[in-house]
């Protein structure tokens, strides 16, 4: 017989202990809990109850799939087949768009919430205050550009015939424009490149126009194949709802577009200024940049909770922190060293990792809530709650395969003396689609999941329909739509894990 | 090189198809979901949602205790022959309201002030005659200068000789006093839907795991037996579980009236403890092989006897105890009534699971005694008694099948066949003979992969409940259980055990076969196999999901509300109803504190046990 070595008394005796005081708190908890959510067997032993149960039961048990017309005893398809049938489509293409719309989305965020990519970005603090800086302005020129290229477009194409010919016209140009050069980042001469670059803005605002056009001539197109196409009208619609988007969306894309591109810019030039002049003119400059960052940065949150909360002196929260913290800041700034670089990347990794964490935390039936109120009911506004959520979510499990990637590509490729785009785009994307499209095909299984219950809250799908029938307590049409739901799921969680293990 | 160029054709071809597919299907997609923009982009809707935000902006957190002043202004109803302004002042604010008489509900009429604070707010309350309540007519707001002018009516107004009250109450300030009532309730519904997830997925996890074995293909394929034990498993089955069950409840009724009092209850207790003991300890351990196997058997049923009318002793004292212990022990009430509850939970249990341990019973008895005839037996007679087997366990098993359906009156059977019940018998023997017919080819030793069958009903099961939705369960229990928290939790421990039943079963599958074969090779039983060789692979990965199945047990604790199961669902569901979107505000917040904070500290738990 073997003995087990005795453990040293003391140290047993206060491990019971620990063991008695873990027990006691679990047992506190449990009866906590069993008090708090109420357990208890007299509801579902109380005999009234457990017969409507019973009841519930034995109608889902027997779904009604089939109607039997009571005077000619004809048998077919009952109305709650149909209705399931029509909208169980529906709940498929809701997670369809939801899924397509927000792994787009998804991407270039979970790029800005992936550590590894995101730390290592620095600049000096003059060089992050031109960019902010410059942002807005930016902004504005971008969307005021797109404005103004849109209304000419809309004048030109008030004549559908006009709007093509010039479309054709447009793309001509751009397809020479861009054929002559491209800006090139290893030419050596300065004046080529300039010349170049000039080009590039030339086809950037040809292709804006063009693009205009034919929206316009899209949503003409669209309204009129809708009604001439008859059961391909969707096509129509199809191209009307595109154009529409296209019309709506370019000044904000463009807007957006030129933030960054200002932005980069500002960043850019601010941090070549400071490299290259001395220490005391760095300082200047990044005392001044701070004054106008900061102010610039105050003044546009301070403007945002403005128009969020509708304060009573909007300037005690505009105008006068912008001009106080501004000042703050750059006297902060004047004794900071002017080429110590900032860790922005991180800055802009906690950011946008904490807004993913606290939208995903959300259900998506509960910001269909919001939805519905904006768009009114329908399957519109479950695509955009579960969109949202499908951004937050996948940008969250994309970035952390970003993070888990191979160092080294990257490092094989910054050697070289490789752009940070040239970067991601040839070292971390062909590392990441597998697992991408892998985390895309188990998104679109939730999604499905969460669009049969959507409706719940108004936002369209099989979960609307099946919510009324309950409350009117009918069961057997409910119950058809319960099954139609499992097998969808079932179905499809079956050919996503298919494609899935063939893809990794 | 051909041969490429047509391939690469080919792939392009292809590839246009797709494209052209995809189109299709995406133009039809945004057809059947109504995408469009002018919903969003119409300005009323625009205005909706801006409101909305804004209140949500505004989380109703703290309650507020106002502190006002007061004027009052009189109104005429009808108006005299020629109407006028009524004028009143009081340190330095100026009120006029002009015309102070109105003819009908719809006249105009029009408040001004001058000299209040700038920025200044309030309200206009109009104050009918002969009645208590009071009536809002309208709110101001005063400008920089400190001067307002508001329009309004007297709806509901009724003529009246004597003049009519308006006051004019101004807000002076306002002070937060404490927490506000949605905080309150949003505190407790909180604490609530937290506790419900633990407890589905304490219990939820306790039984997924035998249910994961029953689903692991590597564990289930390797089970096989003969048909005739099978047959003799599932003629038994049912006996067994009948006088288990039925065993129970005798001595569960002879406890019970014992157990009234609480003082016979206990010498009771101690008696059939007393007992035990003496049963356990005669004769050298119950475990070991033993030449008189039946002395044996005789100690074990007389042992599980004693344990049974023990445990329903220990119920009914565990009711009294829980009755005498609830309204004495002030805060901690719900000690009492945690060990009623468990209490009435051992008694309405034990049977059940009596019974379920009475039908394992039979069956391992039944596929032994298979085992033991079929060696005993010639080919011949093995073969004439499986095929007699074989009818009598089909019947018998679809005869309960029959039963069920017939009860649940599946696909409505007791619709358009009402008598059906009395036609079981004989419809579950006529499948009891089509099964005989079937059997005429099977050799008596043929092995039957039972265990793959198991397998595959019970995956089929477990799919089936995790693809719907724990928010659709909800309507069914709430039926059952009423609106309430246990609703939820029921619904959250049947998706529990769906969801770990699959995920631990795709564990089990995935452990390193080193192990099993060696625990295999020193002779040991499959249940020594699984403690030994399976249980001490999975514990950590099983820990690990457990945790991770509270995270979406909190998540979904979260809106199962919505269809009446608590938690804070109901609450903030009733609140979006009645737009009280500040009060939906905060439980909002409170639900993404929550699950944020929980997401961390399980990931945290996982990421230091695995």
């Amino acid at each position: 017989m073997t003995t087990i070595p005795n453990l040293p008394e003391k140290n047993n005796g206060r491990s019971v202990w620990r063991t008695v005081l873990v027990a006691v708190v679990l047992f506190l908890l449990y009866a906590f809990t069993v008090q708090t959510i109420d357990i208890s067997l007299e509801k579902p032993l109380n005999p009234e109850r457990q017969e409507a149960f019973g009841r519930v039961l034995r109608l889902l048990a027997d779904p009604e799939f089939v109607q039997v017309d009571a005077v000619t005893g004809e048998v077919a398809l009952s109305e709650a087949m149909q209705t399931t049938l029509g909208r169980i489509v529906e709940t498929i293409f809701m997670a369809l768009m939801a899924t397509t719309v927000g792994t787009v989305l998804a991407v270039p965020v979970s790029f800005l919430a992936a550590r590894n990519l995101m730390e290592p970005v620095t600049a000096p603090l003059a060089a992050i205050m031109v960019a902010l800086a410059a942002l807005p302005v930016g902004g504005w020129l971008g969307s005021q550009l797109a404005r103004l290229l849109l209304g000419a477009a809309a004048q030109v194409a008030g004549q559908p015939l006009l709007g093509v010919v010039a479309a054709v016209a447009v793309a001509t140009a751009v397809y020479l424009l861009l054929r002559s050069g491209l800006p090139d980042a290893e030419s050596e001469a300065q004046g080529d490149n300039r010349a170049a670059m000039l080009r590039l803005l030339l086809a950037v605002i040809l292709l804006v126009l063009g693009l205009g056009l034919v929206a316009q001539v899209g949503v003409v197109a669209g309204k009129w194949l809708d009604t001439t196409l008859g059961s391909l009208g969707f096509l129509g619609n199809f191209v009307f709802v595109l154009s529409d988007f296209i019309l709506i969306g370019l000044p904000a894309l463009l807007g957006t577009l030129g933030a960054f591109l200002a932005a980069s810019y500002g960043s850019y030039y601010g941090q070549e200024a400071v490299l290259r002049l001395n220490e005391g003119s760095a300082r200047a400059l990044t005392v001044v940049a701070t004054l106008v960052g900061t102010a610039v940065l105050v003044y546009g949150i301070g403007s945002a909770l403005n128009w969020l909360y509708l304060f009573d002196n909007p300037e005690r929260w505009t105008t006068i922190p912008a001009v106080v913290v501004a000042i703050g800041a750059a006297v902060v700034a004047g004794f900071l060293r002017a080429k110590r670089p900032f860790a922005i990347g991180f800055v802009i990794y906690t950011i946008s990792r904490s807004i993913l964490n606290a939208l995903r935390s959300i259900e998506p039936l509960i910001m269909g809530i919001v939805f519905v109120v904006w768009v009114s009911l329908g399957p519109f506004a479950g695509i955009m709650a579960l969109t949202l959520h499908t951004i937050a979510a996948l940008g969250k499990l994309f970035s952390e395969q970003i993070e888990g990637i191979d160092e080294g590509p990257i490092e094989a490729l910054l050697s070289t003396g490789a752009s940070r785009l040239q970067m991601i785009v040839y070292a971390v994307i062909p590392q990441i689609i597998p697992p991408y499209i892998a985390f895309t095909l188990y998104r679109w299984d939730i999604n499905v999941r969460m669009s049969t219950i959507i409706g719940f809250v108004g936002g369209g799908g099989i979960g609307f329909v099946l919510s009324q029938n309950i409350q009117q307590l009918r069961y057997r049409q409910a119950s058809v739509m319960m099954i139609a739901i499992a097998l969808v799921v079932m179905l499809l969680d079956y050919v996503s894990s298919r494609i899935r293990s063939r893809i990794i | 090189m051909k041969e490429s160029e047509l391939a690469q054709r080919g792939k392009r071809w292809k590839t246009a198809v797709y494209l052209l597919l995809a189109l299709l299907l995406y133009a039809y997609g945004v057809q059947v979901t109504n995408v469009n923009l002018e919903e969003p982009l119409e300005p009323r809707r625009q205005e909706n949602l801006v409101g909305l935000i804004r209140q949500l902006a505004r989380p109703d957190l703290f309650s507020y205790e106002n502190e006002t002043r007061s004027m009052d202004i009189s109104l005429r109803m009808p108006c005299p022959d020629e109407p006028k302004g009524s004028q009143l002042g009081s340190e330095g604010r100026t009120l006029l309201l002009a015309p102070n008489c109105v003819n009908t509900t719809q006249d105009p009429l029009r408040l001004t002030g001058e000299g209040f604070p700038a920025n200044a707010s309030g309200v206009v309350i109009w104050h009918p005659p002969n009645s208590s309540s009071t009536r809002r007519v309208a709110e101001f707001r005063a400008d920089g200068a400190g001067d307002f002018s508001v329009h309004f009516t007297m709806p509901d107004v009724r003529e009246t000789a004597d003049l009519q009250r308006l006051e004019v109450i101004e807000l002076l300030d306002r002070r937060i006093t404490g927490s506000s009532d949605t905080l309150k309730l949003t505190l407790d519904r909180i604490l609530e839907t937290i506790l419900m997830a633990f407890m589905a997925s304490t219990i939820g996890t306790i039984l997924a795991v035998p249910i994961s074995f029953l689903a692991a293909r590597n564990l289930m394929t390797d089970v096989k037996m003969p048909q005739m034990s099978l047959m003799l498993a599932v003629i038994l089955a049912p006996v067994g579980g009948w006088l288990g069950g039925w065993v129970t409840r005798w001595l569960l009724q002879a406890a019970a009236a014992a157990g009234g009092q609480a003082v016979v209850g206990l010498i009771l207790l101690l008696v059939v403890m007393a007992l035990l003991a003496v049963v356990l300890r005669l004769g050298g351990s119950l475990l070991e092989d033993s030449q008189k196997r039946g002395q044996q058997a005789g100690r074990w049923l007389l042992a599980g006897l004693l344990t049974l009318l023990g445990l329903g002793v220990v119920g009914n004292l565990g009711l009294e105890l829980g009755n005498w212990l609830t309204p004495r022990l002030g805060l901690f009430d719900f000690v009492g009534n945690f060990i009623f509850v468990m209490a009435d939970f051992l008694l309405l249990l034990l049977p059940f699971f009596v019974g379920l341990a009475g039908v394992a019973a039979a069956m391992s008895l039944g596929s032994g005694l298979g085992q033991s005839l079929m060696q005993r037996l010639s080919p011949g007679a093995a073969r004439l008694v499986m095929i007699g087997l074989t009818v009598v366990g089909t019947a018998v098993f679809a005869y309960l099948f029959l039963y069920a359906a017939n009860w649940i009156c599946l696909l409505g059977v007791c619709r358009w066949w009402p008598d059906a019940g009395q036609w079981l018998l004989l419809v579950a023997l006529l499948i009891g003979v089509v099964g005989g017919v079937a059997a005429l080819r099977l050799q008596p030793k043929q092995q039957m992969a039972v265990g793959t069958a198991v397998y595959i009903f019970t995956r089929g099961i477990l799919n089936g409940l995790r693809a719907i939705e724990p928010v659709l369960m909800g309507f069914v229990f709430v039926v059952w259980v009423g609106i309430g928290p246990l609703a939820g939790t029921i619904v959250l421990i049947i998706h529990s055990i769906a969801d770990l039943g699959k995920l631990f079963s795709e564990q089990v599958e995935n452990i390193a076969e080193g192990p099993l074969e060696a625990v295999t090779a020193t002779g040991a039983n499959r249940l020594q196999t699984i403690a030994y060789a399976v249980v001490p692979q999975i514990v950590p990965h099983f820990i690990a999901f457990a945790f991770y199945r509270w995270d979406i047990n909190v998540r979904m604790s979260t809106i199962i509300g919505f269809v009446g199961g608590g938690g804070i669902g109901l609450a903030l569901q009733r609140a979006t109803n009645l737009t009280q979107y500040r009060q939906a505000s905060v439980m909002v917040i409170a639900i993404a504190l929550v699950v944020i904070i929980l997401d961390y500290v399980s990931a945290k738990i996982r990421s230091r046990i695995i």
